[in-house]
């Protein structure tokens, strides 16, 4: 493990402060908890934005592809693709059909 | 028609219970990296362990992709990288997810979400009108709104 040092506002560490009481850990523990917490909302938010592949989403939240699948189900999320996308996929199927 | 697909169309697919239909009509490979994101930790997901048995079957193929320095330039790892070394002028990718759909719009290489998929088996009449619908409604939990409904419209006009 590597030492960050950081500032914090006094409601943010009272904050984890909460955690740690809640979760019967120390500090650094709630910490470490809330920040992979936090990555993978983040990571479900990039994927939903279309901003991040599922692999990068599963990389960012510490998960399987297939565990990532579930994350965002879990978030709502079916699927990202779009309108435009599934247009030009449909438009592909015909092509297929006519060669 | 082959295939290259990536983790997402293979996962959906396989969760909907249409994978083994599209094995059976189309021709399928992933690289070894989507045989690895797709199967891993394999006893906690019953859909995994099927992976493996149509690996095993010959139905899906696992190929090597051959080494690319244009692909490698993009910037792109993993499984993603391996479907683009992959591909050939002879085939198309699978996918769901729209970030590498982007990529490959702009590479001008065709693509089919996997709800297209079911589109195409139903116009190549590989497959009726009611198993597309019912193909479909189990991957409407899994695929966008959008990407559900225009596929859907597709099927019910299908004459």
């Amino acid at each position: 493990m590597i030492t960050k040092t950081i500032r914090l506002p006094e409601d943010l560490s009272a904050r984890i402060g909460y955690r740690a009481k809640k979760e019967d850990v120390d500090e650094s523990d709630a910490i470490r908890q809330l920040i992979k917490l936090g990555l993978r909302e983040y990571a479900v938010n990039l994927y939903r934005d279309k901003k991040v592949t599922l692999r990068e989403a599963s990389e960012l939240a510490d998960v399987s592809p297939r565990e990532m699948l579930d994350l965002l189900m879990e978030h709502g999320i079916k699927g990202n693709v779009s309108l435009r996308q599934q247009q030009k996929s449909l438009e592909y199927v015909e092509r297929l059909l006519e060669s | 028609m082959k295939l290259v697909m990536d983790s997402d169309s293979l996962i959906k697919l396989t969760k909907a219970g249409a994978k083994e239909i599209v094995l059976n009509n189309i021709e399928v490979c992933i690289p070894p990296s989507v045989m690895n994101e797709t199967t891993e930790n394999k006893n906690k997901f019953p859909d995994a362990i099927k992976i493996h048995e149509n690996v095993n079957r010959g139905l899906l193929k696992v190929k090597n992709p051959p080494n690319n320095s244009f692909v490698k330039s993009l910037g792109i790892k993993g499984g993603e990288a391996q479907v683009l070394m992959l591909h050939d002028s002879s085939s198309a990718i699978s996918s769901d997810d729209a970030k590498f759909l982007n990529l490959l719009e702009n590479l001008k290489i065709p693509y089919l979400t996997p709800a297209s998929i079911i589109v195409f088996l139903l116009k190549k009449g590989a497959i009726k009108k009611g198993e597309s619908r019912e193909l479909l409604g189990n991957l409407k939990e899994f695929v966008s709104d959008e990407e559900y409904h225009l596929a859907m419209d597709e099927v019910e006009n299908d004459n």
